[in-house]
């Protein structure tokens, strides 16, 4: 386990070389993370705990989720870092910041679409009423700097297959007598109230509207694209591609992620919204073949297995606006990424 | 046709047959029978309890080999053809048989439920996925749903990581225009290939396997002169014939599944299925045809008629599980008509 630390430690400092200044802000700090056990909370750990070990930030962080018992023993270099507080709770039944609390990342939702699907309502519930409670509990604090809100990129509904990124000011079809757009709506309704919130109480709210993301901590039993890839690969494939490949989707390392996070707890600027992720698209098969190829022997791809019809959908970020306020890069290729992904995984089952 | 359309055909004889057997299917037959079915190029074979692992018990009917035995025997007998296993949720764990059937080297689980409670195969089809082997849903009992309901449970296993989606006609009650209807809807809406699995109980497991097929199926089930339970399903060498005929593309040899069948007739002679009155009421009243034999020592025990069993089940809306409901019907029945046993 200890190279898969290292792994992320090395991405961690790498991300953060040369643009320690742009977080100063957050120097001697208090944040408080909702969704700390996730793929992003982790790495936002991983970062700070960087900047406290490596630059002396002093910024103490209170982590906040359903499972965070679980993980400050699963992940003990994390759980151990002085000024690291971990709170096991759940967001609905939420009351109260601590008092010294200025800065807030709301990261906790329920993103497992097989959870969408069996239990939709407990996904509005969570993630739209869990989201009011904490802006109602932000609310009550002297003085919050700035509330950073983890939307996501399928606010947008179906990106249409000839634009080529979607940008913050697309208003996408959504279907909201549909079932399957629970999770898409949840964010959306998330949205309004924190742009309530910003009206009502002048809280200083900025908006990520995060697209996909690959990297260490990724659980590979999500049943998403990349994930289900390198899991295939693992278990010497085959992989199965259920269109002709064609469909486009971007993946951002998550040390880019996370950095951009914390770029825009620092420097978003407030009632703003942000796309975070990786403008660079890229065909699943392409995908696959990436993956694949960094095995032995490579797993076979094979592709068309499903009904015809349902091939070609696009999810790709435009993120000037990102790059420009926030200073967010792609330092990691997606070549890299995906290797760095692997190697990570790799570590984690030889230990 | 103008275009060829390739479909994956599935042989469930050694699984749906085991119904028609009372689960007494022999090593020497799996053996045989898998034999055969390689040699007649079915993508996939099914082999197990009817009621799929684990269903082995005092309620659904104990099998005469292990589970395990069954499925090493007939992966020895594969190479081209893959092994399957029907999997319910309740019957099957995923620490002992789905990790038992791993270990087997199954290649793809068919995990089954009733029609609209997809919500219970979850941890089993994404379990199934982690371990990187194949994985469809399978919703049985299908005619007791709407079009809308079963995109709605098939999208939920979807979600879970289903690779394919089979809708199961497990009371054979179906006509071709249903079929359609629902086979249509699933296959235009769904990423993941839609299959069907035919029974014959009013006679048109073939009828309505070609509705299934021109609405847009592309997995279909079978077996070898419909050994299968009630009135059986739809006999693989007939799908074969039917298939060619039609310019489906497959990867049958069309005279090694009528050799398949022939093998299967000897195999299993004197338990092939037919149809009957039974069968026939099964049909209309839709009530799950592996029903068929219990029903008929629960009539035969209590002195009464075993259609109005089943006509009473089907009022009853009974599915699969429900077993013990069986003699407790067939129990009314002979109060309400004055038999003393």
């Amino acid at each position: 386990m200890n190279r898969a630390i290292d792994l992320v430690k090395a991405d961690a400092e790498a991300v953060l070389h040369g643009r320690i200044e742009q977080l100063d802000v957050l120097r001697g700090e208090h944040l408080y993370i909702t969704g700390c056990t996730g793929i992003l909370g982790t790495w936002l750990l991983e970062l700070i705990k960087v900047l406290n070990e490596s630059h002396g930030f002093g910024t103490r962080v209170t982590a906040y989720s359903r499972r965070a018992r679980d993980f400050a023993a699963l992940w003990a270099h994390l759980a151990g870092v002085e000024g690291f507080c971990f709170v096991e709770g759940d967001i609905r039944y939420f009351s109260e910041f601590p008092s010294d609390v200025r800065y807030i990342i709301h990261a906790a939702a329920l993103t497992d679409r097989r959870l969408l699907a069996s239990q939709p309502s407990s996904v509005a519930e969570v993630n739209g009423m869990g989201t009011l409670r904490i802006l109602r509990a932000a609310h009550l604090l002297e003085d919050v700097r700035k509330f950073v809100l983890l939307s996501s990129g399928l606010v947008y509904g179906a990106q249409p297959w000839d634009m080529p990124q979607v940008d913050e000011t697309f208003a996408g079809p959504l279907r909201c007598n549909d079932v399957n757009a629970v999770y898409a709506e949840s964010k959306r309704f998330a949205e309004v109230a924190a742009q309530s919130a910003i009206s009502e109480s002048k809280l200083p709210v900025v908006t990520l509207r995060p697209f996909a993301f690959v990297g260490p901590y990724q659980s590979l039993q999500l049943p998403w694209a990349v994930t289900d890839f390198i899991r295939d690969s693992f278990t010497a494939g085959p992989i199965r591609i259920m269109g002709d490949g064609a469909t486009v989707r971007s993946l951002m390392y998550a040390s880019d992620f996370a950095f951009g996070v914390l770029a825009a707890l620092a420097k978003g600027k407030p009632r703003e919204t942000y796309n975070i992720g990786s403008p660079e698209p890229v065909d699943l098969l392409t995908l696959a073949k990436m993956i694949t190829g960094s095995f032995t022997p490579a797993p076979e791809i094979r592709t068309g297995l499903g009904q015809s019809g349902h091939d070609h959908t696009r999810l790709v970020p435009d993120i000037q606006k990102a790059q420009k306020d926030l200073g967010l890069e792609v330092t990691v290729p997606l070549a890299d990424a995906i290797q760095r992904t692997i190697t990570w995984n790799r570590y984690m089952q030889e230990s | 046709m103008t275009t060829l359309t390739h479909i994956t055909v599935c042989d469930a004889t050694l699984r749906d047959g085991s119904h028609a057997y009372s689960h007494q299917i022999t090593l020497e037959q799996v053996k045989a029978y898998a034999t055969a079915a390689e040699l007649a190029g079915y993508a996939y074979l099914e082999v197990g309890h009817g009621n799929g692992l684990g269903a082995s018990s005092l309620q659904v009917g104990e099998s005469l080999v292990p589970e395990g035995e069954m499925l090493r025997t007939a992966k020895q007998c594969l190479q081209n053809t893959k092994l399957s296993v029907h999997v319910i949720p309740g019957f099957a764990t995923i620490k002992k048989e789905i990790m038992n059937a791993l270990d087997a080297g199954v290649d793809l689980f068919r995990i089954g439920c009733h029609c609209t409670e997809a919500d219970i195969t979850q941890r089993h089809i994404s379990h199934v996925r982690g371990a990187g082997r194949e994985v469809w849903g399978v919703l049985m009992m299908s005619h007791m749903a709407s079009a809308e309901v079963l995109l709605g449970e098939a999208k939920k296993m979807q979600s879970y990581g289903a690779q394919g989606i089979v809708l199961m006609d497990s009371a054979g009650t179906y006509f071709p225009k249903d079929v359609t209807e629902k086979i249509k809807l699933l296959a235009s809406s769904l990423e993941v290939p839609v299959g069907f699995h035919a029974h014959q109980n009013l006679g048109l497991a073939i009828a309505n396997s070609l509705a299934a097929l021109e609405a847009g199926a592309r997995i279909i089930d079978g077996t070898a002169k419909g050994f299968g339970a009630g009135a059986g399903n739809a006999p693989l060498e007939l799908l074969a014939a039917v298939l060619k005929q039609q310019g489906y593309q497959t990867t049958i040899d069309l005279f090694k599944s009528l050799d398949a069948a022939e093998i299967a007739a000897q195999l299993f002679a004197g338990s092939l299925p037919e149809s009957n009155g039974i069968t026939i009421v099964s049909g209309i009243a839709g009530v799950f045809s592996g029903f068929s034999k219990p029903v008929q020592r629960a009539a035969k025990q209590m002195g009464v008629d075993p259609r109005d069993v089943f006509l009473e089940l089907g009022k009853r809306k009974v599915v699969g599980g429900q077993e013990d409901l069986i003699v407790e019907v067939a129990s009314e029945i002979a109060t309400r008509k004055g038999i003393t046993q």
